[in-house]
């Protein structure tokens, strides 16, 4: 696409009017051409001032819409800390050795044995690893510490863990 | 003329406004546009020494309102009131007031802040704010005491360790509209510090048996209160601390304490205070463990005639038969040697008449008497418990003494603070000091040992260790007169386990029970919350070339020595 040609400029005169014509001194087109410089330079500040406001505007938008989006990352932080704390005081509240008894014998029927036994090695066994019974509960059928391998009353011992826990006397 | 005059007033109010400091105008703006809130600090929780939280705080929704945005107070407050569980005409006032903020229930339960929520009733909020909560109960409450609807400590260790505990409260400004709604959105924010953590010595299990044991001897004996205390040895650390009372319902459970009781209360330490008499003399070379005494049944002492608790003739004790039999005539002979100057100081070496470094609030330094206002009666009182007074604690650290071969170990409750970051800072070690040799400890354990095996505290033996203690039974004085309570009696037990290398040390008490007697209702107490203590921490059987012959001649029958074997 081309550009209109433009006419040249005519200097306007009346007709019948013979045109004065005179020399244009140096300093006049020098002024002429500082002020087209000037108007540009006007132009173009008020184009930059009006591009910095736009851009202060637009930065204050996103700094305004990070803002709100660090509060609802706050709001959700907060949430999930709270969540969270809840859930830790539930553990807690599931763990409390209160409750464990409580489900213990209230639900389970779980009670808390009359008597612990004791086993003690006899004197002459005793720094071998043997394992004996002690008292007469020991032979109520109640059952001790695993003894060592191989020693005499392993057998016996075992059977009581067969009787106690099946399935560890399997084998 | 009236309008230039109208234009300079304005110019000049003008010139005014602009002219003078604008500090007051903003902070006049600021004042009706910004609104400052307050961000409070999570409280730190306090752990057992295993990590489980003894108390946590949470936070909870407090239900409060603009009465300024409230259009129909009385409609509002017949709604609120049965989900609040408040009284209707309360609401109905504060709602009515001429304020832009009034709280009406503060960190309700989750489904009642929903319910409010649900309402959406005009200018009645909902704002977090941390509430404390006992994940075990009322397990060890005394000692960790109570903290306020402000989230402050009150009483116990919540008290003690406000400072750590409360952390540093935040703030944000927020603007508002001219009728007190915030808009969202934050001018500037300081964050809440989070208060430290607190974790403790406590075992959160040992702490359940022991005031689970305590509790079912209260109710058994029909004792007005009791206190249980289990230490480890070695280092003073508490590991359980009961304090209980018996219910005013009778057919109830056992409270826990308003206060701690263990170290806040006195009581006359009784027989159990022989120990020091016994100990000092034979530190000081007064006597020795063989030394045989010619004991009577009755001793005059200035103008009081002392006797045993069962009568006797006059018999040869030993030393340790002096112990084990808790002679009231033997300990008071065994003080005369002595002299009151050098009781006095060992009872006070023992950590007696002084805090015993815990700084728990309300800590009793105990009543002792300067040995220039004894009076008469005192060398036969003192050596056997009464006429001074003690904590349960300071018992406790005096058997702990012996216990750790004459060493005095400072008690110990908390093991460290854990900052918001995770980093833990242990609390200092405790302080020790010499006592007594080492020698003396370890003949004084073989006396206590022979309580156990074959005198009063025959109840607190523990079937394949040796336990050593002594039993005491103590009259109660009566409170604001001079004399004794009639048939009123502080029965207690201390002692450790196993006494070849002590691991546990404890002390148990019971206040007025019946029977009256410590090795009848204190000693199985020990026994079973030791026995629990051994389970749980794994200590073993002492080896059996540590068991004395005589220890080893009363285990059970086929053996010299016994494993515990744990609970199904």
């Amino acid at each position: 696409m081309t550009a209109p040609v433009r006419a040249p400029r005519q200097p306007t005169v009346a007709p019948g009017r013979r045109v004065k014509l005179e020399v244009v001194r140096a300093e006049r087109l020098a002024e002429a051409s500082r002020r087209r410089r000037v108007r540009r330079l006007a132009v173009a500040a008020t184009v930059a001032g009006a591009l910095c406001l736009f851009g202060v505007v637009v930065a204050h938008v996103v700094l305004t819409q990070n803002q709100f989006r660090l509060d609802q990352l706050r709001a959700r932080s907060a949430s999930q800390q709270a969540d969270y704390d809840r859930l830790r005081l539930q553990v807690a509240e599931l763990e409390s050795p209160r409750r464990i008894v409580a489900d213990a014998q209230q639900r389970l029927g779980m009670v808390t044995p009359p008597k612990v036994v004791y086993l003690a090695p006899a004197p002459e066994q005793s720094g071998e690893g043997a394992v004996a019974p002690a008292g007469p509960a020991a032979t109520a059928g109640t059952h001790a510490l695993a003894p060592a391998a191989g020693s005499d009353a392993a057998g016996s011992t075992a059977g009581g863990w067969s009787t106690v826990k099946p399935h560890l006397a399997e084998g | 003329m009236f309008s230039l005059v109208a234009f300079c007033a304005l110019a000049g109010r003008l010139v005014f406004l602009q002219a003078t400091p604008p500090e007051q105008y903003r902070a006049f703006g600021e004042r009706q546009l910004m609104k400052r809130m307050e961000l409070p600090a999570a409280r730190g929780a306090i752990f057992d020494r295993n990590g489980r939280e003894l108390a946590l705080s949470v936070r909870q929704a407090t239900v409060w309102a603009n009465p300024r945005q409230v259009t129909d107070p009385v409609g509002q407050a017949a709604a609120l009131a049965p989900v609040l569980g408040l009284d209707a005409a309360l609401l109905q006032d504060r709602l009515s007031r001429d304020a832009a903020f009034v709280y009406l229930a503060r960190t309700v339960a989750d489904p009642v802040a929903d319910q409010v929520e649900a309402l959406g009733l005009a200018g009645i909020h909902l704002v977090p704010e941390p509430k404390r909560f006992s994940p075990a109960g009322d397990l060890a409450a005394p000692v960790l005491g109570r903290v306020g609807i402000d989230n402050d400590g009150l009483s116990g260790l919540e008290l003690q360790f406000e400072k750590v505990l409360a952390g540093r409260a935040g703030s944000q400004v927020v603007e508002q509209t001219p009728a007190g709604t915030p808009y969202d959105g934050v001018r500037k924010r300081t964050p809440a510090v989070a208060g430290d953590d607190l974790v403790l010595t406590l075992d959160r299990s040992l702490q359940f048996e022991t005031e689970r044991a305590l509790a079912s001897q209260i109710v058994s004996s029909t004792a007005k209160g009791g206190i249980a205390i289990v230490m480890e040895s070695h280092t003073g650390e508490v590991l359980a601390l009961a304090n209980l009372v018996a219910n005013p319902d009778p057919t109830g459970p056992p409270l826990p304490a308003a206060k701690n009781l263990a170290v806040t209360n006195v009581y006359e330490p009784g027989s159990v205070n022989k120990l020091i008499t016994i100990a000092a003399a034979l530190e000081e070379g007064v006597v020795g463990a063989e030394t045989r005494l010619a004991v009577p049944g009755t001793i005059k002492v200035a103008d009081h005639v002392f006797k045993e608790h069962d009568p006797h003739p006059t018999v040869q004790w030993s030393i340790t038969d002096i112990m084990a039999e808790s002679s009231n005539v033997g300990s008071i002979m065994i003080a005369q040697k002595l002299g009151k100057h050098r009781i006095d100081r060992y009872l006070r070496d023992f950590g007696f008449g002084e805090r015993s470094g815990l700084r728990f609030p309300g800590e009793s330094r105990g009543l002792m008497l300067d040995p220039a206002k004894w009076s008469g009666t005192s060398i036969g009182t003192i050596p056997i418990g009464q006429g001074i007074a003690v904590t349960a604690m300071q018992t406790l650290a005096a058997y702990n003494t012996v216990a750790n071969g004459g060493e005095y170990v400072a008690p110990k409750l908390v093991k460290a603070t854990v900052d918001a970051h995770g980093r833990s800072k242990p609390t200092p070690t405790s302080v020790r000091r010499r006592v007594i040799s080492g020698d003396t400890a370890a003949q004084v354990t073989e006396m206590m040992s022979e309580v156990v095996r074959r005198g009063t505290g025959i109840n607190a033996a523990i079937d394949g260790y040796t336990v050593a203690g002594k039993t005491g039974t103590a009259r109660k004085p009566l409170e604001g007169a001079r004399g004794y309570k009639e048939g009123a009696y502080v029965s207690s037990f201390a002692g450790f386990v196993p006494a070849e290398r002590p691991a546990l040390t404890a002390v148990v008490m019971l206040d007025e029970p019946t029977p009256i007697y410590g090795g009848l209702v204190a000693a199985p107490v020990f026994a079973e919350v030791a026995r629990y203590g051994l389970r749980q921490f794994r200590i073993p059987p002492p080896p059996l070339s540590l068991v004395s012959t005589a220890a080893a001649a009363n285990l059970p029958a086929g053996g010299s020595a016994s494993a515990p074997v744990p609970s199904p």
